[in-house]
Order: C-alpha cells, then sequence, then structure tokens
C-alpha cells in the first residue's frame, strides 16, 4: 500500500497521468466535432433522399393513382427505413404505413417535420426519431414523405462506442506505461539512496550504477553523485593520510623528547648535564615546531596565500641565487649542482622568497636522495618560463611519482634520510599558488621535477 | 640598549623581558596597543619589539601610526608562525625586520643590535676594515694586506654583513635572508660551507681568520 502510494506520488507516474488525461480531452474534443459534422452530414443526406423518395412516390400517384400506391405500399417494401402515409382530409389512413406525427399538424400547406414516432398497432413501441416532408394532396388528402433516423443512430452509436473504448484502452495503456516508468524510476531512485546511505554510513567504496533503468538523467546524476563521493573520498583520504603522518612525525621527536628527560634525571645531577640534556630536548622540540611551521605554511599556501605581495620573477636570477646557495654545500657532500639559465626576459609573478624556498626545496631533494657522485641540474627553459630539477640518481619508481608531494611521503629508499617530508609538498602548494604546475618525470635515469609556469596568467 | 616591547601574550612578554634584562639591557613593556604607541611616541628608545596581533590596536597599525609621525625608532615585528603576508606587509608599514614566533632570545637580540645600532648612512662606511682585511662595498672589492681576495657576490655579501655588525652577532638566519634571500626554514646546511670557503680564502691570503663561530648562534666578527 504504501509502495503504492509512492508510485502514485512520483513524478514519473503523474508526468504520464497528466499525458493521459489530455490525450483523452483531446481525443474527445474531436469525437465531438467529427461527430457533429457527421451528424449535419446525415441530415442532408437524409433530406436529400427523403425528396428523392418523395419524387419517387409522387411519380407512382401520378401514374396508379391512390390504389397503385396502397398496392405498392403492401407488396414490396424495398427500403426499411423510408415510408410514407396517404391521409385523407379527416386524418384517415389511405395508403401507406408511415407512423403518424402526434399531435396537430402545422397549418402550413408544406412542411417538414421530425418527430418521435409511435407504432400505432399495440403495443406501440417507440419506432424513435423520423424526419419527414408534408404536402397536400388534390381532395384534402395530404402526402408525408418521411425516414426513421433510428438505423443512423444505431450506427452513430457504434461508432462513438467504439472511439469510446479505444479512448479507454488508450487512457489504460498511458496510466499502465506511467506506472511502468514511475516504477522503474522508483527502483532507480531507490538504488541511488541505498548507496548513498551505505556510504553515508562508511562504506567508502560505495558507488551509485552508471547506468540503468529511469533514463538519461538519472545516469547523469549518477555519474555526478559519483564524482562527488570520488572526490570526497580523495580528500578524506588526504585529510586521513596527513593526520596520521603527523601523529607519526610529530609522536618521533616527542618520544625522543621524553627519553632525554627521563634519562637526564636519571643520571648525574649535575648542572652541566641538566644544561646538556636541556639543549637536546629543545633541539626535539624544535624540529616538531619546525614541522608545524612548515604544514602551516603548505596550508596558507594551498589556500592562495591571501595577502602575499607578489612581484615580476625572473626565474634565472632566482634560480641562480638558489643554486649558489646549494653549491659549495652539495661538493662539500660529494655530489655536484649545475645551473643552465635560459636566457629567457619572461618573469613570472610570485613573492621571490617563498618561490626561492620552493626551488630550493627541489634542489635539496635532489641533493639528498642521490648517492655521493650524483650530479644534479637546475635548467631555466621555455623562455624563462620553467625550471627543472633533475638529478642521476636512483630516481622514484613510475606507480610512486605522483605521490612524492604528499605530506610526509617518504620513499623506501629515503627511511634513513634526513629530512622533514614535507619539502615537495611545499614546493607543490607554492608552485601552484603562483599559478604554475609541478610534475615529476623519469630523468633516465634519475628524477626530474619540473616548475611549469607557462600557464600562469602573468607575465 | 632601551628596548620597547608592545606584546600582550604575557608569557612570551615575561620571557622577552626577563632575557634581554639579563643580557644588560634596560626593557619596558606595554601589554596594550594604544598604550604602547604613546609610550613609543613619549620616549626614546633604541629599539621597539612590536607583536603582530594587539588589542585595541593591531601592530602593523602602530608601526603605520608611527611613521606617518616622524618616530623613526627602529622597529622589529614579531608574527605568529603561519602569518606568511605579515613579513612583507609589516616591512611595508615601516618594521625594520620581523621574526615569527617562537624564536630563540639569541636571535631576537642579534636582530635588535643590528637593527639598533645601524650605522646612520651607509656612505659613511664605504670602506669597513678589520685588522689587515679591507672590504670596499662601492667597488664590491675585498683585500687582505693589499692584496685582492677572489670572493664570490654571496661570500662578500656575508663578509659585508658581518663587517658592518661588528662585535654582534649576526645569525644564520639573518645570513640567508639578507646574502641569499631565503627565509630560515630553507632546508639543508647553507651558510656553512660558504663561511668555511670564506674563511679559507682570508686565511690563505695571510689573515688570521676573523670569524668567531657563536655555537647555535651565528657568526660575529670582533670590533676592529
Amino acid at each position: 500500500m504504501q509502495s503504492l502510494r509512492r508510485l502514485l506520488a512520483s513524478a514519473s507516474f503523474r508526468l504520464a497521468l497528466l499525458q493521459t488525461l489530455l490525450f483523452v480531452a483531446a481525443f474527445a474534443a474531436a469525437g465531438l466535432l467529427a461527430l457533429t459534422a457527421v451528424r449535419r452530414a446525415e441530415h442532408r443526406a437524409a433530406h436529400a433522399e427523403i425528396e428523392e423518395f418523395e419524387d419517387d412516390i409522387t411519380d407512382r400517384l401520378v401514374q396508379d393513382g391512390v390504389a397503385g400506391l396502397i398496392a405498392r405500399s403492401r407488396s414490396h417494401r424495398h427500403d426499411p427505413a423510408r415510408a410514407f402515409r396517404l391521409e385523407d382530409a379527416q386524418g384517415h389512413l389511405l395508403a401507406g404505413d408511415l407512423a403518424p406525427p402526434p399531435g396537430p399538424l402545422p397549418a402550413a400547406p408544406k412542411f417538414w417535420i421530425t418527430y418521435r414516432a409511435q407504432d400505432p398497432a399495440p403495443p406501440n413501441r417507440s419506432l424513435g426519431e423520423v424526419m419527414a416532408y408534408s404536402r397536400p394532396e388534390p381532395g384534402g388528402q395530404r402526402l408525408i414523405v418521411g425516414e426513421y433516423l433510428r438505423l443512423r443512430a444505431q450506427q452513430d452509436d457504434a461508432t462513438l462506442l467504439a472511439a469510446a473504448g479505444l479512448a479507454a484502452v488508450v487512457a489504460a495503456l498511458g496510466m499502465a506505461g506511467g506506472m511502468w516508468a514511475g516504477r522503474s524510476v522508483l527502483r532507480r531512485v531507490d538504488g541511488m539512496v541505498q548507496s548513498i546511505e551505505r556510504y553515508s554510513a562508511g562504506d567508502r567504496a560505495a558507488r551509485i550504477a552508471a547506468a540503468g533503468q529511469g533514463g538519461a538523467e538519472l545516469d547523469e546524476l549518477g555519474t555526478a553523485l559519483n564524482s562527488m563521493m570520488d572526490r570526497e573520498n580523495r580528500l578524506v583520504e588526504g585529510l586521513r593520510q596527513v593526520s596520521s603522518a603527523i601523529a607519526h612525525d610529530l609522536r618521533r621527536p616527542l618520544a625522543h623528547h621524553n627519553q632525554e628527560i627521563a634519562q637526564a634525571l636519571a643520571g648525574a645531577r649535575t648542572a652541566a648535564h641538566y644544561r646538556r640534556a636541556l639543549v637536546g630536548a629543545s633541539a626535539r622540540v624544535d624540529e616538531v615546531l619546525e614541522t608545524f611551521q612548515a604544514l602551516l605554511h603548505i596550508a596558507e599556501l594551498e589556500a592562495g596565500a591571501p595577502g602575499l605581495a607578489l612581484q615580476p620573477v625572473n626565474l634565472d636570477t632566482l634560480a641562480a641565487k638558489v643554486v649558489e646557495a646549494y653549491a659549495p654545500g652539495a661538493e662539500a657532500a660529494g655530489r655536484s649542482l649545475h645551473f643552465f639559465p635560459g636566457g629567457g626576459a619572461a618573469t613570472i609573478e610570485a613573492e621571490p622568497r617563498v618561490l626561492g624556498e620552493a626551488l630550493a626545496n627541489l634542489i635539496e631533494n635532489a641533493l639528498t636522495h642521490t648517492p655521493p657522485g650524483a650530479r644534479a641540474e637546475v635548467r631555466v627553459e621555455a623562455e624563462g618560463r620553467r625550471v627543472t630539477v633533475s638529478d642521476d640518481g636512483p630516481g622514484v619508481p613510475a606507480a610512486l611519482r605522483g605521490k612524492i608531494f604528499q605530506r610526509f611521503f617518504r620513499g623506501d629508499a629515503s627511511r634513513s634520510t634526513p629530512g622533514s617530508g614535507l619539502g615537495l609538498a611545499l614546493a607543490l602548494a607554492a608552485v601552484n599558488a603562483f599559478g604554475g604546475r609541478l610534475t615529476a618525470e623519469d630523468a633516465q635515469p634519475g628524477l626530474r621535477i619540473v616548475a611549469d609556469f607557462s600557464g600562469a596568467a602573468a607575465d | 640598549m632601551n628596548i620597547l616591547i608592545i606584546e600582550d601574550d604575557l608569557q612570551t612578554l615575561e620571557f622577552v623581558r626577563g632575557g634581554l634584562a639579563a643580557r644588560g639591557h634596560a626593557v619596558e613593556a606595554e601589554a596594550d596597543g594604544r598604550a604602547g604607541l604613546l609610550r613609543a611616541c613619549e620616549r626614546g628608545y633604541d629599539v621597539l619589539v612590536i607583536d603582530r596581533m594587539l588589542p585595541s590596536l593591531d601592530g602593523m597599525e602602530i608601526l603605520k601610526a608611527l611613521r606617518t609621525s616622524s618616530v623613526d625608532t627602529p622597529a622589529l615585528l614579531l608574527t605568529a608562525m603561519g602569518g606568511l603576508a605579515d613579513r612583507v606587509e609589516g616591512l611595508r608599514a615601516g618594521a625594520d625586520d620581523y621574526l615569527v614566533k617562537p624564536f630563540e632570545l639569541d636571535e631576537l637580540e642579534a636582530r635588535l643590535e643590528a637593527i639598533g645600532r645601524r650605522p646612520p648612512t651607509a656612505a659613511a662606511h664605504a670602506v669597513l676594515r678589520k685588522d689587515g682585511i679591507v672590504l670596499d662595498r662601492l667597488a664590491r672589492r675585498v683585500a687582505v694586506d693589499g692584496a685582492p681576495a677572489d670572493l664570490t657576490a654571496s661570500e662578500f655579501a656575508m663578509l659585508e654583513m658581518l663587517m658592518l655588525n661588528a662585535g654582534r652577532p649576526v645569525t644564520k638566519a639573518m645570513l640567508l635572508e639578507g646574502v641569499f634571500d631565503l627565509p630560515a626554514s630553507a632546508p639543508g646546511p647553507i651558510i656553512e660551507p660558504h663561511m668555511s670557503r670564506l674563511r679559507a680564502k682570508l686565511v690563505r691570503l695571510g689573515a688570521a681568520d676573523p670569524i668567531r663561530t657563536l655555537r647555535g648562534v651565528g657568526y660575529s666578527i670582533a670590533i676592529p
């Protein structure tokens, strides 16, 4: 009962119902028009036939007289619909068998009349409507020639009945179609609601069937909902990954911090001893604070760094300075760092110190995750709109290349190397904040990271 | 130095006031922005420490008000962690330096010393000297006992910064910002390798190493 009520209330059923009603109304209007036209035509046809019949009777009367007419009326009745009557001045029937019009006749000598006829012989059953023509004959006689319209009316009734039946069938089909469509849409919507409820209840894999009953618009709705759930999944996954990484990354220095305090408390109680412990503990706390600072920077940059003073930055100039900052350190660590300026005059709109730090992180990444003897290169290309940092180290497997920009991502090979795991995430956020794209490629061998600003609007 | 701190966070205030006082500075404090502005106008201080976020009048407003009323007392702006845009905004409003909380007392003192005792004009010190080392700021040249030293632009800039602040510590963060235009959060050891190259070049030309390493703080050059 509940489901029937839902079905009757569904939009598709209501639409079908409305369509059916409109169809029936239109059909009835058309039928009425047609019926009127047919009736008029029939009326004219009956008129013409009666006149023709009257001619025929008059001919017979002239040729054979009344007696001939009587003989004719008795002998053959070729057409059951048409009949005549010849009356004397007193209204007595002389010949013919047309049922008499009831009541007094009009005073005019010739007239058309339509009346309800009754069989004069008992049981006086109704003979239906009669259309008749009357004119006087010499000697006070009167001839009435008429047609029983009953047969025509019977035909009309049959036609009407057939039309009404047809309309009923069409209406029934329309309703059934509406119910079917309504049910299939409802079933699809029920499926969608179930998927969404499962998703809300925590089933992150729940998705709506991409195609099915109910039409293309429901497919579109399903696809849109699915992509919304996918996006939310990614965000939730990112949040989950970041929060667990934060917890993990902060636990390590805090645990060390705690250890150091415990050791200091358990060890020799000299001022120098305590001092050493405090210096160590302070360094651990600094580590945690630096991680927070970096996370906040990334979050700010991801929000588009509102209020940041942008200015035209020449990538050659900026990269040269950052490379110079890192070159001696690279050499001291047994790596080499090379710079190839692009010579382009283009500038990009950025905050130089933030962009400089982003590039610094890319260079530091190339220097840290490579073995001694490795070579790192910084190149400015595309007329000064792109800067690449590549190394000839072990590189990153293709499957992980998209993940290296995630916060706290650390490949298995780099677990032992120092670093917060936030450098590349910070670089990505900074490059994005200035309208650029940061991607990782295979440098064959090694890793190449490309910061491309050619899509950025500013120049 | 006479220092005025305008800071509403009592813990930071006590940390800074106590620390700087213990190092021999005369420190006064104000916890309210408006009161701080009045006091900064009334009395002559060597340097101001102003928090970015303050009740009644915010740090940026204080700086603007001071500079428009021609109070040129050097000022350092303290900004909260994550205030990425505060640095540029603060410098524009008239701050001479900025520092992100939390900070080391050494870092704060070094920066206050640097802005509080800036030479009146750069031209007056176009040539800086320390023992046999002569640094010509206009010609961008360094000579040791008359022999030219082949320094890179960044080595020159580091030596210049140390000599301008002779007798005072210069922190690694100050060198990173001043020489490489990189924030203190830039990864890796950057200053150390440059510093050892600079020292080696000076020593090779016969100079006694003028640069002292202050562990955990930075570097300094003694007053000639």
